[in-house]
């Protein structure tokens, strides 16, 4: 056997471990995939809320409105 | 999507049913097409979780939030899809590609490794053989990420070289010739860290080589 098939083979036992593990997923592992596919169709609270927040940022205040109104009439 | 139990039609159908035709019923869309796809994540999500368990070097609860991620980006282009694909090698391409990039928020894998004490959900071999595979998986995130994702596709997901090329997107040469490096380095390291010869562990038959 070569150096290099020898090293191979070193490697492929050594981690024969890994290969057998079995791992245990989640029972909410499907569940939470779907919630996270739903999302792509629903708008995020960060859009929702991103939105209001500019909403109110443009929205002019009755104060801010009076005082604008102040100011021209000076 | 619907859960495991649930199906496109019946159970029955979904146990029966290929991935192929699974995902046919999944890119059509629909309550149908989500409970189709529900039932693909369920028939590959644990070996994607130790897929990805394995290459960010993070306990296999901490996977399952990027396999989740995978198959919601393969989701998002069913649609694109050619219909022929096979669905496991797709996915696979999929989670290898979020790991290159999430890799570096891994930074704190090595603590999470010590602290957590982490051994696969099913060790393989008695309590006494625990501290060499911890050593094994430190070794393994100690390597240069390129290194360990190789290793990982072809000693532990037993892909033939060409499928690691392709799901790598590199040549067939570059492929060989970083698995060579990659091996190298494994055994230079493990056998640093343990102290021992591996020379002298039982070797398997091979057959790999496709």
């Amino acid at each position: 056997m070569s150096e290099r098939d020898e090293t191979e083979e070193r490697v492929h036992y050594l981690l024969g471990p890994l290969r057998a593990q079995r791992v245990q997923v989640s029972d909410t592992f499907t569940e939470n995939v779907a919630r996270r596919v739903e999302a792509l169709d629903t708008p995020s609270l960060v859009d929702v809320f991103g939105g209001f927040v500019l909403d109110s940022i443009n929205a002019v205040s009755p104060r801010a409105q009076e005082e604008d109104e102040e100011a021209d009439d000076d | 999507m619907g859960r495991p139990s649930e199906s496109c039609e019946s159970p029955a159908v979904v146990e029966d049913a290929s991935d192929r035709e699974l995902l046919v019923v999944a890119r059509a869309g629909g309550r149908s097409g989500r409970r189709a796809f529900g039932a693909l994540v369920a028939r590959h999500q644990s070996w994607l979780v130790r897929l990805l368990s394995h290459l960010l070097a993070v306990p296999p609860a901490q996977a399952e939030d990027y396999a989740q991620e995978a198959f919601v980006r393969v989701f998002q282009r069913l649609d694109a899809l050619p219909d022929v694909v096979d669905f496991r090698a797709y996915v696979r391409t999929a989670a290898t590609r979020l790991a290159f990039n999430a890799r570096r928020d891994e930074a704190n894998r090595h603590r999470i490794l010590r602290e957590s004490a982490w051994a696969p959900d099913n060790p393989v071999g008695s309590p006494e053989a625990y501290p060499e595979h911890q050593a094994l998986l430190l070794v393994l995130s100690d390597l240069p990420y390129p290194y360990r994702e190789i290793l990982i596709l072809r000693h532990v997901e037993e892909l033939s070289l060409q499928e690691i090329a392709e799901s790598l997107d590199v040549g067939l040469s570059a492929a060989k010739m970083r698995l060579k490096r990659a091996r190298e380095a494994f055994v230079e390291r493990y056998e640093a860290r343990t102290d021992t010869d591996t020379a002298a562990s039982t070797v398997e038959p091979s057959g790999r080589d496709r």
